[in-house]
Parts: C-alpha cells; sequence; structure tokens
C-alpha cells in the first residue's frame, strides 16, 4: 500500500474505478481494493469495495485434516450469477490460488464467487466496473485465458 | 476444497531434455519448451524444471528456455538446480518461472531462503531437499539425513530439523526427493513423506520413485503429499496425465479433472 501512495498509484486506482473503466484485480490486486486488511497489524487499504481481508484463521480442516496457510495450488471457484468476464467458465472449472488472506466483503451483493478452503470465503468480488479475483487466472490454463479475454472485451458494464 | 497437484519434472542440460519425453503415438520429444506444451495440454498442474547444466553459457540457454516456457504454457512452472546467489534466482523469475527452487546452495548458505522469501515472497521460494534414509543417531534423530551431490555427499542434517529450519527461515514449499527410493520405480518414500509432511505448514510435494499409479495414490493419501512429482512414467508413456488423474479420482483423491 505504501509504493502504491507514494507513486501516486493509489490514485490512478481511484480515479479509474470513478470513471467507469474496466478494473480488473487479481491476488493482491483483489486485497488492496478493501477497507482494510490484516496483514502486518492493520493496514488501511484502497476502500472501493467495503468489507476486509483478512487471515486464514490457524486449525483449519478438511476431512480431519489440517489445512496448510498459504492456500497454495488449484480449487473450484463456484460464481454466482452471470457475468460477461466470467462467461463460458464451466461449473467445475478450477483455478490456482497462493495466498493466505482472503477478502471478507461487507456486502453479500458484491460477491461474485466462492471457494472453499476449510472456510468459504470470497473468491472473487464484482460491483460495477471493477471486478477482482482472489486466484490467478494468468496462471490458471485455458480457463483462466478465457476469463482474460472476456475482461479485454468488457467495456465496464454489467450485462444483467 | 483444494487439489492434490501431478507435477512432471523435466531435466535439461544445455536447454535439452537429457532424456526423451515419448507422448503417444511414440513421438519423442528432446526440446523442453515443447515437452512442457504437451504436459499443459495434458493436464499438469505445475511443472518443475531441474536444470543440471554446468557451465555459464549453459545457464544462459536455460533463462532462454524459461523465458519461451513462460510464453508457451498458462500455469506456474518451477525451477531448480545450480541456484546459489539472489541474483540467480531473480533471473529465474524475472524470465517468467513462479517459483524458483534451491537445494545444495541453501544447505551451504541458508540466508538465500530468507533473502529470496524477503525479494520475492515466500511462495516463489521452493526448497528442494535430497534425503537418503541413516541409522537413528543423536545427530539425525530422524533416520534421514539430508545428502548433496546425487547422494554423494552426506551432510550431517536431520532432514526433519532441516525441513521445518527452512520453513523458519521462509521457504513457501518443500519438494521433498528420496534419493533412496529415486528411479527405481518401485514406489515413493512414504515413511519420510509423511514424516515431513504432517510436521511443517508449508506443502510438501512428494519426490523420487514414481512407477505405477498406486504409487501416487498411496503417497497422497497414506502420506499425506500435497502433491507428486513425477517423471518416468509419464515420460515413457506408461500412463498420461489424464489417466493417473482418473485412477485417483477413483481412489477418492481431489484432483484438478477439467482443464
Amino acid at each position: 500500500m505504501r509504493n502504491l501512495r507514494e507513486t501516486g498509484l493509489a490514485g490512478c486506482i481511484g480515479e479509474a474505478f470513478e470513471s467507469g473503466k474496466p478494473l480488473l484485480g487479481i491476488c493482491l490486486g483483489t486485497q488492496v481494493i478493501f477497507e482494510y486488511s490484516e496483514e502486518d497489524g492493520r493496514t488501511e487499504c484502497l476502500g472501493l469495495i467495503p468489507g476486509g481481508v483478512r487471515r486464514f484463521p490457524a486449525g483449519i480442516r478438511e476431512g480431519g485434516d489440517p489445512l496448510k496457510i498459504p492456500h497454495m495450488g488449484w480449487n473450484r471457484v463456484s460464481f454466482r450469477g452471470a457475468h460477461p468476464v466470467f462467461a463460458g467458465l464451466p461449473a467445475n472449472a478450477e483455478f490456482y490460488f497462493v495466498h493466505s488472506y482472503y477478502p471478507a466483503p461487507s456486502n453479500g451483493a458484491d460477491v461474485a464467487a466462492e471457494t472453499e478452503y476449510g472456510i468459504r470465503f470470497a473468491s472473487a468480488v464484482a460491483r460495477g466496473n471493477l471486478v477482482a479475483v482472489q486466484f490467478h487466472p494468468e496462471k490458471s490454463g485455458r480457463f483462466g485465458l478465457r476469463l482474460l479475454e472476456n475482461f479485454s472485451r468488457w467495456d465496464g458494464s454489467h450485462a444483467q | 476444497m483444494l487439489s492434490k497437484r501431478i507435477i512432471p519434472c523435466l531435466d535439461v542440460r544445455d536447454g535439452k531434455l537429457t532424456k526423451g519425453v515419448k507422448f503417444k503415438g511414440n513421438v519423442d520429444i528432446g526440446d523442453p519448451v515443447e515437452a512442457a506444451r504437451q504436459y499443459y495440454e495434458q493436464g499438469a498442474d505445475e511443472i518443475v524444471f531441474y536444470d543440471i547444466t554446468a557451465s555459464s553459457e549453459g545457464r544462459d540457454i536455460m533463462i532462454d528456455v524459461v523465458k519461451r516456457v513462460a510464453e508457451t504454457i498458462f500455469i506456474p512452472f518451477s525451477v531448480g538446480g545450480g541456484i546459489r546467489t539472489l541474483e540467480d534466482m531473480r533471473g529465474v523469475i524475472l524470465a517468467g518461472a513462479e517459483k524458483v527452487s534451491v537445494n545444495s546452495g541453501a544447505v551451504e548458505n541458508p540466508r538465500i531462503i530468507t533473502d529470496g522469501a524477503a525479494a520475492f515472497g515466500s511462495q516463489c521460494v521452493v526448497l528442494g531437499m535430497d534425503v537418503k534414509k541413516v541409522e537413528k543417531s543423536a545427530r539425525i534423530p530422524s533416520g534421514y539425513e539430508i545428502v548433496i551431490q546425487g547422494g554423494r555427499k552426506h551432510m550431517g542434517l536431520d532432514a526433519l530439523w532441516w525441513a521445518r529450519e527452512a520453513e523458519n527461515l521462509g521457504a513457501g514449499e518443500i519438494c521433498l526427493n528420496s534419493i533412496d527410493a529415486d528411479g527405481t520405480l518401485e514406489g515413493y518414500e512414504l515413511e519420510l513423506t509423511h514424516l515431513i509432511a504432517t510436521r511443517v505448514k508449508i506443502p510438501v510435494i512428494a519426490s523420487g520413485g514414481a512407477g505405477k499409479k498406486e504409487h501416487l495414490l498411496d503417497v497422497l493419501t497414506k502420506a499425506k503429499a500435497d502433491a507428486a512429482l513425477i517423471a518416468s512414467i509419464v515420460h515413457y508413456g506408461t500412463h498420461t496425465i489424464a489417466e493417473l488423474k482418473e485412477f485417483l479420482t477413483g481412489g477418492g483423491v481431489k484432483v484438478r479433472d477439467v482443464w
């Protein structure tokens, strides 16, 4: 966040969001759009979407086995509703994740997709001209490329 | 739910695969970029490149290979072999690798783990460990010792201690290779894998010994590995990655089954 502020990029991102330009957040680029993150105590973020970024709780389990943090590897992403950026992605598509903190939007309407890793968390959020994903579409094979292609063609309006 | 990862390993020397990789239809491929493309298309979840080049000219060739791989496949891949300095790590990461793996370089200078994690993030730093079974002793209480130079040189380090130390230093993942099992095709070293995988909090990739699909099932279930490294079993065309994944799914293991 300090880098974003010092370089003036924090302002640029805010202006782009306000102007209606299509914006895509990836991984840390998704975390910075919230109001705050639990990383390094409490870090104030850009606040484009209400909510915070939380650390996976210690002791999360799946099928009796303790889960490792970071959440690293391929996991399923259940998209909610239709969105032009997520068009054509099958329900059982998996995407590549690597993160220890997860997005927790205050407003359920901002949740665009969910993923299970001991807990159920928002793996994608969408609001107006902003789409942000916790996973890495650039490392997620064909479906990740499809998402990027969809984004590159998107005018920032919601088709619904 | 997170999928267990299936990771083909490609050995490269002077920019070429050291062993040919055979694909269906008996096509033999000696180009690491083309082999990576085939495995990417066939459902590999990640790819590991191990560079066994000795010369510095060969190193430059490897950087070129990494760049071409990054333009060709869209899944994570790591590069290891002869990484000794932060500059070595930087070269590989700037060329487009997701992760860089350090092995004997980290045994000789553990600070490279800390420095690498600080510079690029823990998720980029994989600790490669070559391990041999030995008599339990005060020095090696787990009965597994770290070796280098393909097992020729014993380092007097306990494998479990080193795995935990590397985790504390900032390694994001461990690639655990059993020198005893490596190349045998008789199965992974399950006891060693279970020991390390259940005692560290970072993911563990099991390596060495995969010859049958049952071996993958065992290491991912009984031994609790997070991922399985494979070589001959796919390189020689014994199985495709899709066949391995289908078998694992049947065995109750969650894997990425559409790509």
